[in-house]
């Protein structure tokens, strides 16, 4: 197989700060830290050691992701698997340039979308049919070509009746369907998929899957997070385990699923 | 097509080339910012002429018929309400723009586009409440017959002041509420005292001639001096609208420069 790589992870890392849940410093909880240090050094009791961390310990880093380096062939379908919180989804972010890594260093080679979230870009008040346009510049379609095709989405996601009613008003799964059959409409080289399977029904899953074999069979290139084995056995030509930030294991799909189920 | 992704650089790159790339979506973003701003309100668009309008009610009441203040050779309520147009672009500019990151928190975390189009399009998504206030301002100058002089050409210039303004303040304003939300808090207790320091109900001929340089730094004072000149044709106090231009250009650059190298950190600390 010519291996041509389109997606190069090197070294790629990245920690979160563990006290920066406060938002920083805050002038608050810094007279309540001194107020009750003191109360308890009137008391005779010393200031308990979590209490300092909290606030002070500005080296309080929590790593997400860590070594991370992987390269990703054109034409590939990945799956990403893990347990929650093994950095999944930090990676997506990462090589979706929403967040920035700490270290290390990623490259995209060709037009690359994500789908972190299904409804990308929706916003409630407007209705079903502003929300295609409006999304679809934001996910990088012409307005044009939106409109060319607006049928075909409209028929796809099986809500045509709704379409000019604020999408406040759909249920969860008309969202999702109407996100699904815009997101069918992006041709990306690459796609960079997160759990987006797991919000429909049976039938809404079955319809992903038939998409993304359809991509696949068109060459796309295809980076999945799922925790449905099910779903990437059928898709993945490869698999990489992720465990504790750390890539743990990567390599054919079977050898990979069987080792993560017996364990 | 190639991305290149690496963890954040000292050196801040402005990068606004990017910008260019994205400009079908920055009229997408203003599209729809406009379309919700009214969304499910009774009256919709006529909010943007009430608004300025009781207020111009207010002030001539209290300001022209029990204080006598003056107004020069204008009727107050014109005079008030020209000052208003502005004032009100940049006081809603202020809170759309203190919000824009945090309300559109959905889209900052799940795709990306160059931060800078949030706070441009919540300032620029304002421009059609000022085009509606401004056009009641043309019926007014009919009905008290005011034609405007030759200045007149160079109201696009404080348009343009307007703007900058309340873009650059809105960069530093978005960029500080992603982490502190002190801002959010005591947004409308600094637009109170905003409005008593920018000549808006008063001209700015009561303030002493020494401190104009000072008041001007107050980058609106200057623009309302020039949409009353142009628009009026009231002399300006050049001092006042110096040092406004020059105070608009360091809150913009500056503000550049903040949202920049904050930029990185967004997603991480919203």
């Amino acid at each position: 197989m010519k291996s041509e790589p389109v997606i190069i992870v090197q070294n790629l890392g990245k920690y979160f700060k563990r006290n920066e849940f406060t938002g920083g410093f805050a002038l608050q909880n810094y007279l309540e830290f001194h107020v009750r240090n003191s109360m308890a050094n009137l008391k005779g009791v010393h200031s308990s050691h979590q209490n300092k961390t909290l606030y002070f310990h500005k080296e309080n880093k929590f790593w997400a992701l860590k070594n991370v380096s992987f390269k990703i062939n054109k034409g590939e379908t990945v799956g990403l698997i893990g347990h929650n919180g093994a950095g999944k989804s930090v990676l997506l972010k990462i090589l979706s340039q929403i967040t920035k890594p700490s270290e290390g260093t990623a490259e995209i080679i060709g037009k690359c979308n994500s789908m972190l979230e299904v409804d990308t870009g929706f916003h409630w008040e407007l209705s079903g049919r502003e929300n295609i346009f409006m999304s679809g510049a934001i996910l990088g379609l012409k307005k044009q070509y939106i409109e060319e095709k607006f049928d075909e989405i409209l028929e796809l996601s099986g809500i045509a009746s709704f379409i000019d009613m604020p999408i406040k008003r759909y249920s969860s799964g008309m969202r999702v369907r109407l996100g699904f059959a815009l997101a069918t409409q992006l041709k990306p080289e690459i796609l960079i998929l997160d759990e987006i399977l797991a919000v429909g029904d049976e039938v809404f899953r079955v319809q992903c899957v038939e998409y993304l074999q359809k991509m696949k069979k068109n060459g796309h290139t295809i980076l999945i997070v799922s925790h449905n084995l099910n779903t990437i056995q059928k898709l993945c030509d490869r698999v990489l385990w992720f465990e504790k930030g750390r890539l743990k294991l990567e390599g054919p799909t079977y050898k990979i699923l069987n080792m993560y189920l017996k364990k | 097509m190639k991305t290149y992704i690496e963890p954040p650089q000292k050196k801040v790159s402005l990068n606004l080339k990017e910008l260019l790339l994205y400009k079908d979506l920055i009229f997408i973003l203003i599209w729809r910012e406009i379309k919700i701003r009214y969304k499910q309100t009774i009256i919709g668009t006529a909010w943007a002429i009430i608004q300025p309008v009781i207020s111009m009610i207010v002030f001539t009441l209290l300001f022209d018929k029990m204080m006598n203040i003056s107004s020069g050779n204008i009727p107050y309520p014109i005079f008030s309400f020209c000052a208003l147009v502005p004032w009100t672009f940049f006081s809603h500019s202020l809170v759309k723009n203190s919000r824009c990151l945090i309300d559109n928190r959905n889209l900052l975390t799940k795709v990306y586009f160059p931060r800078l189009i949030y706070p441009l399009a919540a300032t620029l998504g304002g421009f059609i409440d000022f085009f509606i206030s401004f056009l009641f301002l043309i019926v007014l100058m009919i009905y008290y017959n005011i034609f405007p002089s030759i200045a007149i050409f160079l109201l696009p210039l404080f348009i343009l002041l307007n703007m900058l303004a309340a873009f650059g303040i809105g960069l530093w304003l978005s960029a500080i509420n992603v982490k502190y939300r002190d801002f959010l808090n005591i947004l409308p207790f600094v637009t109170q005292i905003w409005l008593f320091i920018t000549p808006v109900a008063y001209a700015s001929d009561l303030i002493p001639e020494k401190f104009k340089f000072l008041y001007g730094l107050n980058p609106i004072a200057g623009v309302v001096e020039g949409f009353r000149w142009t628009v009026l044709g009231q002399t300006p106090s050049n001092q006042i609208v110096l040092s406004s231009v020059l105070s608009t250009i360091i809150i913009f650059f500056s503000g550049l420069f903040f949202f920049k190298s904050r930029e990185d950190y967004f997603t991480d600390l919203i």
